[in-house]
């Protein structure tokens, strides 16, 4: 198990060098610089730019400016914001949290719709209910992340008026930010007014981006249930005369080892969704400061939040690998079992 | 199967879902009386305004943004303002005199103070304009005040600037620079100064959540009178659908930003209010490529451009069709010259001839309006083709020289020519953006004389000159002139938008 993790461990450290290294590169090579976006259509002459460039340190070397990043980055310093003069670490702990919370309620909204989805599609292979959930899941991978938030929007913000149409809380909710998930912290402080009011923010891209990762979540966890089904462990359960609900506890404590490895490997494609998500929804999280950070040509920014990502993707695959082992006990890491 | 599926009978799943579906009502019911609008819980009568960015710092010293000027702009103040047709307006100088060409006094208005009690007097002026000034300071506004040679306290409330050179622009760029306390930001530094700004402008700073949000409140001892709402609120939206559905389920009061083609489908609770803009379209040929280093080949694109047309189709009449690249507010705008009506006919001639395809290159958010250039040109006999590029892509290719056309737009909040000629025309500027490569020393000359002429009425004539000269050897087209379109609640009674992008709400009422 320590084999393992520490070898886990090194494997990380290659991706996080990896990733900086191409993420630097990439930033650099495409055209324009943060000093051009700065100015945009603005009265500066070429000099002034120039100053300016020497000022934050643009007119080093690439391996010398590649150099220091890494070596802060090591030390836990990403660097400096050249377009808003504020640390890139406080950026990303002022946004990363904005985008757990989403994707966290959107796992759990996915979770709630999937898992039942999938329990009667498998039970009753072939059956209407199996291909409407067949037919409904295949609506929500096909549709759109931004054209069902707008859709949302629309009906639920514009035209009933129920939910706001962006944003994290009402502005008159005062809440001290304490873990910066806004519904934990009004938990935390009891908070009820700052609660509903988050909730109520949450709700429209929560299930937008549930929406997504509930459809693939069904469909792989379908069939995972599918093939655990005629397993003869299943039908001497029965024969056992165990309850209903216990039967499918047993069947889906076997499928989700495979459905929980599966969906580590999609986090990559939830992170993507969340960045068009809370575009829409206006959420203030990572996504978009990444985004406006590309615009804007913010390298620090852009190489910072991208290495900070690419490391939350490699511990959630950590993560569901242990998990998986827990699920499934003949997973022993640090053996060569695939 | 068969034991299964008594489990999973239809009772039992149409009582799960009729569970779920309740569990669903109550959530919307309770999410629906909780509802908010323009009175929040505390009582208090608040704008929200929509922006399509979030501001990059409350220093008023320190960006170059037009979206954070119209939030910080409501916190501090400059000496003059603009008003609708660009002219200067007293602010917190109450008058001003232009002793000779080079030097102007000021007269302060008096018992203002910042929002710490902090008095506002000539020192704060000089401290302001030299802190942006100041090399240290590497502050982004300083080439905008460049022509400033010195800042003199005359007394408490007389100050006197003397420029380099005379400068027809001095009062325009003064109207964008912000006045800072001295005392208070020598006492807490640069960094706790941009997280608790203090100025006299009619709001209060309340607080800065990035990305989420900027809390304004009423300044109760505002010297023009304190603002009839209680708070002013600005939230960044930046997908343009998004702020308009915020605008319509009364999350926001004001979006700004609203594009042409949507503007028409505001109705009801929301209006669209518009006002003339600042910003200058055109379409830009490269002199020393093919086929547009020949004159006559630039003037014939001038002929093919339908731009009533354009104005018509794209912006719903909410724009200004340009003969010339300036606007009728601007100073140096040639009020008797004609320029180049549409002749079709007359460009075919020309431009049928040229059988290899020109690429106009573009940024995605001006590719309708380019598009709809490329198809009239077309019409006309040129292959013209729009090329997208993404933003620093299409800057690197015009500063560069790579575009052989491109169509863009550029801002003239300052109301000058010299903004549109000293950049586009002026040799001297060629080094860092080649832009259309077009030179000529007499038009150089012209400009330099212009730039450097205190009398207005001489600027004028000059100018009149050069759009004249300009026009003939044809490196641009002129396109248009949008209007600054909002979108705005019916409960919002008495605000009017500006032309520069100010939100100034002290009058405004809330129904």
């Amino acid at each position: 198990m320590l084999r393992f993790l520490l070898r886990r461990l090194g494997q990380t450290v290659l991706v996080a060098f990896g990733v900086s290294l191409i993420v630097f590169s990439l930033v650099h090579l495409t055209p324009g610089d943060p000093v051009d976006a700065l100015f945009a259509g603005e009265n500066v002459t070429a000099e002034q730019k120039a100053e300016y460039r020497r000022l934050i340190g643009l007119d080093r070397p690439l391996t010398e400016q590649y150099l220091s990043f890494a070596v802060g980055a090591v030390q836990g310093d990403l660097g400096e914001s050249i377009r808003r003069g504020v640390p890139v670490s406080s950026l990303i702990l002022e946004t990363l949290p904005a985008t757990l919370e989403l994707t966290l309620a959107a796992l759990i909204i996915a979770v709630v719709i999937a898992v039942p989805v999938a329990i009667v599609s498998a039970l009753r292979q072939g059956s209407l209910w199996d291909r409407g959930g067949s037919v409904t899941a295949l609506f929500g991978i096909s549709m759109p992340s931004f054209w069902l938030g707008i859709m949302l929007i629309l009906i639920f913000s514009v035209n009933l008026r129920m939910f706001p149409a962006g944003g994290r809380l009402d502005v008159d909710v005062e809440l001290e930010r304490i873990t910066g998930l806004v519904v934990i912290d009004a938990l935390l402080q009891r908070n009820w007014t700052a609660l509903g009011s988050a909730l109520q923010h949450l709700a429209l891209p929560a299930v937008t981006l549930g929406t997504a990762i509930a459809a693939t979540l069904a469909r792989v966890l379908r069939s995972g249930l599918l093939e655990v089904k005629n397993q003869d462990f299943v039908e001497a359960l029965r024969a056992r005369g165990l309850s209903f609900p216990r039967v499918v506890r047993h069947m889906l404590r076997n499928a989700l080892p495979a459905t929980i490895t599966v969906m580590g490997v999609r986090i990559g494609v939830l992170l993507g969704g969340a960045i068009v998500v809370e575009t829409v929804f206006s959420w203030p999280g990572i996504g978009r400061l990444i985004v406006e950070a590309v615009r804007n040509r913010d390298y620090p920014v852009v190489q910072g939040s991208v290495l900070v990502l690419a490391i939350v993707f490699v511990a959630v695959n950590l993560a569901t690998d242990l998990l998986h082992g827990w699920l499934d006990p003949r997973v022993k890491h640090g053996r060569s079992v695939a | 199967m068969r034991i299964l599926g008594r489990f999973t009978s239809p009772v039992r799943w149409r009582r799960t879902a009729a569970a779920a579906v309740a569990a669903g009502l109550a959530c919307a019911l309770v999410a629906g009386c909780a509802g908010g609008g323009t009175t929040g819980q505390s009582g208090a009568k608040t704008i929200t305004v929509a922006q399509s960015a979030d501001i990059i710092t409350m220093d008023p010293a320190m960006h170059r943004s037009r979206i954070n000027q119209t939030v910080v702009r409501n916190v501090f103040e400059a000496l003059v303002n603009q008003d609708a047709s660009l002219k200067p307006v007293p602010e917190l100088a109450t008058e001003w005199t232009q002793v000779d060409p080079l030097t102007w006094r000021f007269k302060l208005r008096e018992n203002v103070v910042f929002h710490n009690g902090e008095p506002f007097t000539a020192e704060a002026v000089k401290f302001s304009i030299e802190r942006v000034l100041d090399p240290e300071q590497a502050s982004p506004r300083a080439s905008m005040l460049s022509m400033i040679d010195e800042v003199v306290v005359e007394d408490e409330h007389t100050v006197v600037i003397r420029t380099k050179q005379p400068s027809p622009i001095l009062l325009a760029s003064l109207s964008v620079n912000e006045i800072v306390p001295p005392k208070y930001l020598e006492e807490v530094g640069d960094e706790e100064f941009a997280r608790k700004p203090v100025g006299t402008g009619p709001f209060t700073f309340v607080e800065w959540v990035a990305n989420e949000r900027v809390v304004l409140k009423a300044n109760d001892r505002y010297w023009g009178g304190r603002p009839k709402v209680d708070r002013l609120i600005f939230r960044p939206i930046p997908e343009v659908s998004a702020r308009i559905a915020a605008l319509q389920s009364g999350d926001v009061q004001i979006a700004a930003e609203v594009p042409a083609d949507l503007a028409g489908t505001l109705s009801g609770d929301v209006q669209a209010v518009s006002v003339s803009g600042t910003r200058i379209f055109f379409l830009a040929m490269n002199v020393t490529k093919a086929p547009f280093d020949k004159p006559e080949v630039r003037v014939a694109v001038n002929q093919a451009i339908d731009r009533e047309l354009l104005v018509k189709s794209i912006y719903q009449d909410r724009a200004r069709s340009l003969n010339q690249p300036a606007f009728p507010e601007m100073v140096g705008y040639h009020e008797g010259y004609s320029g180049y009506p549409y002749d079709k006919q007359a460009a075919g001639a020309v431009l049928g001839s040229i059988g290899t395809p020109v690429q106009i290159d573009v940024e995605e958010k001006d590719k309708t309006l380019a598009e709809a250039v490329a198809g009239q040109l077309q019409a006309a006999g040129l292959k013209a083709q729009v090329n997208v590029l993404e933003g620093q892509a299409f800057l690197d290719a015009i500063n560069k020289g790579g575009s052989t056309a491109y169509l863009s737009s550029w801002g003239v909040a300052e109301g000058d020519a010299d903004v549109i000629f000293a950049r586009h025309f002026w040799s001297p500027s060629r080094k860092d953006g080649f832009y259309t490569g077009y030179r000529d020393a007499a038009l150089d000359t012209l400009i330099e004389k212009a730039r450097s002429t205190a009398d207005q009425a001489e600027r004028e004539r000059l100018y009149a000159e050069a759009v004249e000269i300009v026009m003939a050897a044809a490196p641009w087209a002129p396109l248009l002139n949008p209007e600054e379109i909002y979108g705005v609640s019916a409960a919002v009674q008495g605000w009017q938008p500006s032309p520069i992008g100010r939100i100034n709400v002290t009058d405004v009422t809330l129904k």
